[in-house]
């Protein structure tokens, strides 16, 4: 029983993997994907809306089946852990790309005015005046997001990548005993979900005595 | 021009018998001291005005008179009601409810209930806190949106309203009450001038037929013409007080007459 | 190997999937229907002043939230057996479901409260209404309309969440769509139709929500003569008050709130 509980927890290695680079991938590629949602070209934002609204109005379990199952129809087998990492990457990359928009579109218009009306060029008004502004506004969502996701690598058990869900699932097989073993499970993910929180929270009281504006 | 009950002293605390009496009273935030021991009496039929620089206690005095903020020390009494307080001890609910019957308070920023029309704004207290029924809170309401001018609107929601209107909405809400004491929470302050004439055109009318009003106000012709009295707070506490024209003309303060020339422009 | 035959012929098989999509929309259904009550009860008791109950409901929020619906489904379909607890496949989704589901919409209904305007309790403390008729006839009804596009958006999520069910034989979309790909070899085709049928539901009401939502904030706005709060002094409020244990509390921007 006790090797049972130990094979879950060494299965949070993999749950963590999927989650910081999934995470990363989001949080790094979704700024330069929402910047195609304030394009000139009305093609390029049709782009960006079709992208997110395709991706985010499909459940995650469907993309990853498509990533997994589908593709072998047109002749190309992705491992597990593969078929996982792109499906959670890109539905990453959808939803940091809407939160970043979201916190642009929250920093008041005057912002932009002023700093142009200042004589700032572009760069400088984005590094120095929104950036700072827009990571403070995000940066509560963003570890939200990061929650759900992590909670969202629990998929990748149903393609066989052996994360806590997966192994989880193979010790009920072997042993019964699935209250305890899904209970486990289910408290590995709230806490490691408390770190998140921790650090969503320090990030905050320091952008907050650093950008003491409020 | 107002008439002015003459029959109320202008003298503080002179009344025999006060209609409102606050003594004492003590209202800290945290380590703020909001309200420093403030004592009033206000005699049934007074006209008061509160002035002083924003952040006074003017408004935070005023909301411990009908306890939307607990005062932490003094007394309170209203007609045959007499409430004490003590730090760490609430009133209880029947206590605040039957003060806050009696006394109807206007808001700086209106507060109308925004899913409501204006007739239900009016009626909605008078059901559920009065009793009254349907029929009889609509014909009070009718009467009261009559009375400041906007029958018309009866039907409007707030956003249908402009600022003003919805200033007058919420004088006939309290009123519709009939409350025995009116607060005046800075009610012109969110409006232009012109609209906040409409408002004091109101006011006044409400102190000529004898309500006994309480008002913060930064309108100095409205203190000096309406009110039998004004009192004016810095830092939580009173520091003059007197008939309009006294204070106005030859403040004995220091601090009065810098706050004054500031906002009189002289 | 047809190479491309997939952009096409997925057609074909939504007729097949066609009663899964019913069990997916019942499952949602019966969940939000019985969930979202359930997670306004819960908004209520977080809020309660006898400390064991307040306890017990962000104990249960924390979990329903904190836990992948996907183990919830497991603990549900495999753990509880052996308290005796035996349930069907279609009861032991709903069981988790709605467990997901309400606490969801408990921070919903909390935030939505939250959000109506201080001077809305002082006017109606001011007029004497009772605690009771405070919250029936000024807080709920505004409150319901700040809630209604998250519902929305919360309802989608549900909908994506039941294609969980297939995993415990729950004979819904995706297991329609693993049946049929498992006897044709085509998985492409039929998840594609798949993901179509879910986005053929899940897009146009986000779209409604983003409508809804731009509608009754435009409301919101003239209901008062205060500025409107932006999400950014939202935050800044929310931040200042400090007490906030958990940071997924804290106003959500993304459109979509949850997730599975």
């Amino acid at each position: 029983m006790a090797g049972a509980l130990l094979a879950i927890l060494e299965a949070v290695g993999l749950t963590v993997l999927l989650t910081v680079v999934a995470g990363v991938i989001g949080v790094v590629l979704g700024a330069p994907v929402m910047l195609l949602s304030r394009s000139k070209s009305a093609a390029v934002r049709a782009v960006y809306w079709t992208f997110v609204h395709m991706v985010r109005g499909v459940p995650s379990l469907v993309w990853l089946f498509i990533a997994f199952f589908g593709i072998t129809q047109i002749g190309i087998t992705l491992s597990p852990m593969a078929s996982a990492l792109i499906t959670l990457s890109v539905i990453a990359i959808a939803s940091m790309a809407e939160i970043y928009r979201g916190g642009l579109s929250a920093i008041a218009v005057g912002q932009w005015e002023a700093s142009s009306a200042l004589g700032l060029g572009r760069w400088p008004l984005f590094k120095d005046v929104l950036y700072p502004q827009l990571f403070r506004a995000v940066s509560p969502t963003v570890a939200t997001y990061l929650v759900g996701l992590l909670k969202e690598s629990a998929l990748a058990s149903t393609i066989g990548v052996a994360e806590v869900t997966f192994v989880a699932g193979q010790q009920t097989q072997f042993y019964g005993n699935g209250l305890l073993f899904f209970a486990f499970a289910g408290l590995i993910y709230l806490v490691l979900s408390l770190p998140l929180g921790v650090l969503s929270r320090t990030i905050h009281s320091r952008l907050t005595r650093r950008y003491a504006v409020l | 021009m107002a008439t002015i009950d003459t029959s109320v002293s202008t003298q503080p605390g002179a009344p025999v018998r006060p209609f409102l009496l606050a003594e004492n009273i003590v209202k800290n935030f945290g380590q703020h001291r909001a309200i420093d021991d403030v004592s009033l009496s206000v005699g049934k039929g007074e006209v008061i005005s509160l002035i002083g620089p924003s952040g006074a206690g003017k408004s935070t005095f005023l909301r411990c008179l009908n306890l939307l903020e607990i005062p932490d020390e003094g007394a309170l009494t209203l007609g045959e009601q007499r409430i004490e307080f003590a730090p760490g001890r609430a009133p209880g609910r029947a206590e605040m409810t039957a003060l806050r019957r009696r006394a109807g308070m206007v808001f700086q920023s209106f507060n109308l209930f925004p899913h409501l029309t204006a007739m239900r704004n009016v009626q909605l207290a008078q059901m559920r806190v009065l009793g009254r029924s349907k029929d009889e809170a609509g014909e009070r309401a009718l009467a009261l949106l009559d009375r400041v001018g906007l029958l018309a609107k009866a039907d409007a929601y707030p956003s249908q309203c402009s600022g003003g209107q919805q200033q007058r909405i919420a004088i006939a809400r309290a009123l519709a009450m009939d409350p025995e004491l009116m607060l005046f929470d800075e009610p012109t302050s969110g409006l232009d001038p012109e609209v906040g004439a409409e408002i004091l055109t109101v006011m006044r009318e409400l102190a000529d037929s004898g309500m006994t009003m309480l008002v913060a106000t930064h309108e100095m012709e409205f203190a000096r013409q309406v009110s039998d009295r004004v009192i004016v707070m810095v830092d939580g506490a009173i520091i003059e007080e007197g008939a309009p024209d006294q204070i106005m003309s030859e403040p004995g303060h220091e601090r009065v007459r810098k706050f004054l020339s500031a906002v009189l422009g002289r | 190997m047809n190479g491309f035959s997939w952009l096409w012929d997925w057609v074909v098989y939504l007729p097949d999937l066609l009663p899964g999509l019913w069990m997916a929309l019942f499952l949602t259904a019966v969940t939000c229907v019985i969930g979202y009550p359930l997670g306004f009860a819960l908004a209520l008791l977080t809020e309660a002043r006898n400390p064991v109950v307040r306890w017990i409901a962000v104990v249960y929020v924390e979990i329903g939230r904190g836990i992948p619906a996907l183990v919830l489904l497991y603990l549900v379909y495999r753990g509880l057996p052996q308290l005796g607890v035996l349930l069907d496949a279609v009861p032991s989704a709903l069981v988790a479901f709605i467990i997901t589901a309400s606490a969801y919409s408990t921070e919903m209904f909390r935030s939505s409260i939250a959000a109506v305007p201080r001077g809305q309790f002082q006017a109606s403390d001011a007029l004497a209404l009772s605690r009771l008729d405070t919250f029936r006839f000024v807080v709920l009804p505004q409150a319901g309309r700040i809630a209604l596009p998250p519902l929305v958006n919360q309802t989608i999520t549900i909908f994506h969440i039941t294609s969980l069910a297939s995993v415990i034989t729950v004979a819904e979309v995706m297991h329609d769509a693993y049946m049929s790909g498992a006897f044709n070899w085509q998985y492409m085709s039929v998840y594609t139709a798949a993901a179509v049928l879910y986005a053929a539901i899940a897009i146009p009401g986000a779209l409604f929500a983003g409508r809804l939502e731009k509608k009754l904030s435009g409301g919101t706005r003239k209901w008062s003569n205060r500025p409107r709060r932006t999400l950014m002094s939202r935050l800044a409020s929310a931040r200042s008050a400090g007490t906030n244990p958990n940071p997924t509390q804290q106003v959500n921007l993304s459109s979509n709130g949850a997730n599975s």
